[in-house]
């Protein structure tokens, strides 16, 4: 449940209701912020209703109540972080503008579909790869929820199949200014764990336990009334982490494999969310995309082994907030700055692969490219900074991919179907 | 534009010749894989002697049963293709032929004995086959290459179709390792 804070529940609602009906400028309702603009701190001034636009949706989906029934009139609005080489530069005490792309509410059966105003100037929003982190967020009544995700260049090559695979962004080919691939997203107020996202997804831990995927069973994590202390913005980096962006498994002798994150290597890395930013309060919703920013070179693996690899990204402390009728909420979200670089390697188990494919002559071997990638539950390792491990992928619109010479005859094996379809984890057998 | 005294010509055409694009996943509803995969393997020193890629498994997705009229490979370079053949297979029971030698079969999966000549083959949705190529040495100090293969198909409706693997192959006189070492990305 949304957090009133000091303001009285009714006056929430009606708050809330002429926050996402109105469309007026926050200084001609008036409120304890009357120095806020709305369009400055995230509000909806100025954005047209998703209905009256035509243009390619961009997020479509639906919103539950608590109680899980459809939440019919709820509003929904799409908001653009800045873009990615401004929010790098970006100093500890710095404030954070979040630009309204758009907004729409629900019909009689929850559902929503966004379209970005096109009066919008998104010109300033792209990064330099062409991406755009943008936030999800549904507000009715004392309830809110809310996602992050990326709008990410669509791939040429990419077939329809892998498209809908790639749950966690939206694709938007940039030669058209078309949506190629909306996202879809679920959301029940007050209750993050029960987010779905379209399509097939499944993560697994690091240890091996196959999950659902979900943004976190803490019921408590939403928005907490009142302004961020201080204002929006960067409220502490997090310093580098290491995140797992690949793995390799060798199971016998004469058989090297080597993991190659470069070319235009990218990771969706997980978000965490917080209505106190403490230590320990954060639980996981929605990911962010980045790219490598430097050439990062695993070794040759050349003996039995089972490795993680990791690499360094920094992350960020943010206060976000969301403005509208003169009122304010706030929470903070932890998320991925940059690529730092870096090679680290963990020691894992090996897992079993059954699907496999003879290579009889020594010294033959090839490459694979890893676009039908693991999700990592916990591959970012953030635990000593906000309390748990964030979510990391390679795969996708990436050159990431796994090289492999067989010194003496064995076989190739996936762990989920054979190395030409989507094996998920290749295994080197003899 | 298409002009209409055209486009009767070229409604037929798709009708009754190529239809989809090739590529994996997209215009057709033969399943052969996913995700670009590069094999290489070291020439035999004998003579006479073919290299088998037996790395994909080829699956029907749709109703009915399609016919498979031609295996070619595809912007062949100093590459023969010698045989094709589909043999029987339970993935995760059995292992695919892969890649070998044809002068050592020794080893060969259960169902190699019941293979049958993939030009042809009628293959049936949810069956599994793995097609195996069989092909020829580069000359001495090359590497022979193709970026893929297509399978050309007849459904059950009489319209022919195509799909190209995800494999590109190299045979190489040197070593795999040069060879890998050397490709783009």
């Amino acid at each position: 449940m949304l957090d009133l804070g000091r303001f009285p529940a009714a006056a929430c609602v009606a708050t809330l209701v002429v926050l996402v009906l109105s469309i007026a400028p926050a200084s001609a309702i008036g409120g304890p912020h009357p120095s806020a603009t709305g369009a400055a701190a995230g509000g909806l001034e100025g954005v047209v209703d998703a209905r009256r636009v035509d243009a390619d949706g961009v997020v479509r989906g639906t919103i539950s109540t608590p109680e899980g029934r459809p939440a019919a009139g709820a509003s929904v609005l799409i908001r653009a972080w800045p873009k990615l080489e401004k929010l790098q530069a970006m100093a500890v005490g710095d404030p954070l503008v979040l630009t309204p792309l758009g907004h729409t509410t629900t019909d009689g059966a929850g559902r929503f579909m966004l379209r970005i105003d096109p009066e919008v100037d998104l010109s300033g929003l792209w990064s330099d790869v062409g991406t755009m982190d943008v936030d999800l967020v549904a507000v009715q009544g004392g309830n809110a929820a809310s996602y992050s995700f990326s709008l990410v260049p669509a791939r040429s090559g990419i077939t329809v199949e892998e498209a809908a695979d790639d749950v966690f962004v939206a694709h938007v080919d940039h030669a058209t200014g078309r949506i190629t691939k909306p996202m879809r997203v679920d959301l029940t107020f007050g209750n993050p764990s029960a987010t779905r996202l379209g399509g097939h997804i499944e993560t697994v831990s690091e240890e091996g336990v196959n999950e659902p995927w979900a943004g976190s069973d803490d019921f408590s994590i939403a928005w907490t009334g009142g302004a961020c202390p201080g204002g929006p913005g960067l409220k502490a980096n997090l310093g580098n982490r290491w995140v797992n962006v690949g793995e390799i498994h060798i199971a016998a002798s004469g058989k090297d494999m080597r993991f190659t994150y470069s070319g235009s290597a990218s990771s969706t890395l997980g978000v965490g969310i917080s209505n106190t930013g403490a230590f320990g309060s954060f639980s996981a919703s929605g990911t962010v995309d980045r790219s490598r920013s430097n050439a990062t070179t695993f070794p040759w693996y050349t003996s039995s082994t089972s490795r993680f690899l990791d690499t360094l990204y920094s992350y960020g402390r943010y206060c976000v907030e969301l403005v509208g009728g003169g009122y304010r909420y706030h929470r903070y979200e932890a998320r991925a700055i940059r690529h730092e670089g870096g090679t680290d390697h963990r020691s894992t188990s090996q897992p079993t692969a059954s699907y496999c494919v003879s290579y009889n002559v020594p010294g033959s071997g090839g490459e694979k490219s890893t676009s039908n990638a693991i999700t990592w539950s916990n591959g970012a390792k953030l635990g000593g900074v906000i309390g748990i491990d964030l979510s990391s992928r390679t795969g996708y619109r990436t050159d990431a991919k796994i090289e492999y010479v067989f010194r003496t005859a064995g076989r190739l094996c996936g762990t989920h179907d054979l190395p030409n379809g989507t094996p998920r984890r290749l295994v080197m057998r003899s | 534009m298409v002009r209409w005294r055209v486009l009767p010509v070229v409604v037929a055409l798709a009708a009754t010749t190529g239809c989809g694009d090739g590529r994996p996943g997209l215009g057709t509803t033969l399943d052969l894989g996913r995700d670009e995969h590069r094999i290489c393997v070291p020439a035999p020193t004998e003579a006479n002697v073919g290299v088998t890629f037996g790395d994909t498994v080829v699956r029907h997705d749709a109703a009915g049963p399609v016919t498979i009229t031609d295996v070619s490979l595809i912007a062949a370079t100093d590459l023969e293709l010698w045989e094709a053949v589909l043999v029987p297979v339970v993935p995760g029971e059995d292992d695919l032929v892969g890649m070998r030698h044809t002068s050592d079969l020794e080893g060969m999966p259960a169902g190699w004995y019941d293979r049958v000549d993939a030009t042809g083959a009628v293959v049936h949705p949810d069956e599994h086959w793995n097609l195996v190529l069989v092909v020829g040495s580069p000359q001495e100090g090359n590497t022979g290459s193709a970026t893929a293969t297509r399978i050309t198909y007849r459904d059950s409706h009489g319209r022919l179709s195509w799909q190209d693997t995800v494999t590109s192959m190299f045979v190489t006189t040197g070593t795999c390792s040069d060879v890998l070492a050397e490709m783009p990305g």
